[in-house]
């Protein structure tokens, strides 16, 4: 088996990948979440919408990328290539026992943003809604995809990995998008930050993938997390 | 069933017009865009068509989202019917027979890009005969401010999903409450609370769209 400290010099990588949409597989079972919370009947107009919009949008590419860099945690501090980060309690017991993380981003790109900006919402509200959500689940099931190639690659090496952790998500402040992305090369993937740490093209995510002998994958779960007021907190 | 009833009752299931099969047990009826030329046809008022016809759906379909009985699609296709009908109405607005509520200024607040939300509050506004200002995502102070300049008087809603840059709301109330003490905010979004809109002076928080609707029409009713 490798050990953790013979690899470090093969980490600090960095890949990026270009995925045609198609990979991504998307079909109306996906949309379900935002069409259907509760598995009430979707009908048949957005279905039919839905299928032409995914096969139209099949042909278009995302970008997606990580860099894998040793990562130390400091008392409630995670410690990345001399950068601090304050992720929150839920998050930091999630990577006490990574050895690295795998910074991320994916994004639709310019091109594809525009296209799901192609209906007015006013006017084609149906076809507007629809085409936005295609557009998250796109980054959704991107993200998704990054987590998986990580988990694989890292898996040969003998090496477990964690869930995706992002900016923004259980106490882990948004500001902190702008460590993030120093720690990934300049203009990564063609994504600006504004102020406040929102990504341009808006359909874009960030996050991280602990990865160590010991990491483990825990599936987000509101019972666990101490943000007891938080509003998203599933009853 | 009257006409006006029909109407309300095609915008309320979302029945477009006869072509559509939506929905499934109104498959091969007249849908809103037929009754709304047949009730104009026949001399009814473009006004009582648009009040007592279209709007009486829109405001039954609200009613059942805030009541989480329908979701997102319901609304579309309600909203879909409703702009087929207004269509016909489109002359009226503008020899001025039949006129909009009012004006509503909304956006998304600074640093935060969610819209489907802003988007969805806008949809019912039109569909509840205002004319909608969509200022888009990421809207500062300046861009409000403009949106107030140039359309004086009319109501101004903001929505925020996170919990982090909902705070910038407070900062765009206190400038557009400078240019006019008496200027109508809405607040609204997942993060948001009562508590949270008394403590940015913001006039009215809604937890959903129906709830914009109703304050921003009894303000409408003090008005008059
Ligand atoms: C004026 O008066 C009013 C009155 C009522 C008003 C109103 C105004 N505005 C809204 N309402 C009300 O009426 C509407 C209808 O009932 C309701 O509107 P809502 O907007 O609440 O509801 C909509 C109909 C449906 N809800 C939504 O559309 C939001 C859904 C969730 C899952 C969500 C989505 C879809 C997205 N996201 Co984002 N996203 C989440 C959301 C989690 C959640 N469950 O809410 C949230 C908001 N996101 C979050 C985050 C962190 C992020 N997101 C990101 C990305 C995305 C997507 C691109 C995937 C997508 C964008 C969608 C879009 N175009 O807006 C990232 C930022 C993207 C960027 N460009 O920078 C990123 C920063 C993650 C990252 N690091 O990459 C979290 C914020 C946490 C916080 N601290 O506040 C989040 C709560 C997810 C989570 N943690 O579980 C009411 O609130």
């Amino acid at each position: 088996m490798i050990e953790v400290a013979e690899i470090l010099d093969v980490k600090n990588i960095t890949e990026e990948i270009k995925l045609k949409v198609s990979d991504l597989d998307i079909s109306v079972a996906d949309l379900k979440e935002y069409l259907s919370p509760t598995g009430e009947e979707i009908p048949q107009y957005f279905i039919d919408i839905s299928n032409e919009e995914i096969s139209k949008l099949n042909n278009f590419y995302v970008s997606a990328g990580y860099t894998i860099l040793p990562a130390t945690t400091e008392v409630d501090l995670l410690k990345i290539s001399e950068e601090y980060f304050n992720v929150g309690k839920e998050i930091i017991d999630q990577l006490r026992k990574a050895e690295y993380v795998a910074v991320y981003a994916v994004t639709v790109g310019n091109e594809l943003e525009n296209e799901l900006l192609k209906y007015d919402f006013q006017t084609q509200m149906s076809e507007a809604y629809i085409v936005d959500i295609i557009g998250n689940v796109i980054v959704e099931k991107t993200a998704l995809y990054i987590q998986n190639k990580v988990a694989v690659s890292e898996k040969k090496k003998s090496l477990k990995t964690t869930n995706s952790l992002s900016p923004g998500n259980c106490g882990w402040d948004i500001i902190e998008q702008f460590k993030l992305f120093n720690l990934l090369p300049d203009n990564f993937l063609g994504i600006t930050l504004n102020n406040s740490g929102m990504m341009y093209p808006s359909k874009s995510l960030s996050g991280m993938i602990g990865i160590g002998k010991k990491a483990r994958f825990l599936h987000s779960d509101c019972k666990t997390c101490s943000s007891k007021n938080c509003v998203y907190r599933k009853k | 069933m009257e006409i006006l009833e029909k109407i309300a009752h095609c915008v309320e299931f979302g029945k477009i017009n006869k072509k559509s099969p939506y929905p499934p047990n109104m498959r091969n009826e007249d849908g809103a865009d037929e009754y709304v030329k047949e009730a104009l046809d026949s001399g009814i008022e473009p006004n009582d068509v648009l009040k007592e016809g279209l709007m009486i759906g829109m405001n039954k379909i609200g009613v059942k989202f805030r009541a989480n009985t329908v979701f997102v699609p319901q609304v579309l296709m309600s909203a879909k019917s409703m702009s087929v009908g207004m269509a016909h109405l489109r002359p009226h607005f503008i020899s001025g027979a039949v006129q909009r509520k009012g004006k509503f200024i909304i956006g998304t607040i600074k640093g935060d890009l969610h819209d489907i939300g802003k988007n969805l509050v806008a949809m019912m506004l039109e569909g509840n005969g205002y004319e909608v200002i969509d200022l888009g995502v990421d809207v500062g102070a300046d861009k409000f401010l403009e949106a107030q300049k140039q359309h004086p008087g009319s109501l101004i809603g903001m929505s925020a999903l996170l919990t982090t840059t909902m705070t910038n709301m407070a900062e765009v109330i206190v400038e557009l409450k400078k240019v006019d003490p008496t200027q109508k905010v809405f607040v609204g979004g997942a993060p948001l609370s009562q508590e949270f809109c008394d403590k940015i002076n913001a006039d009215y928080y809604a937890p959903d769209p129906q709830g914009v609707i109703e304050y921003a029409n009894s303000l409408l009713q003090l008005a008059s």
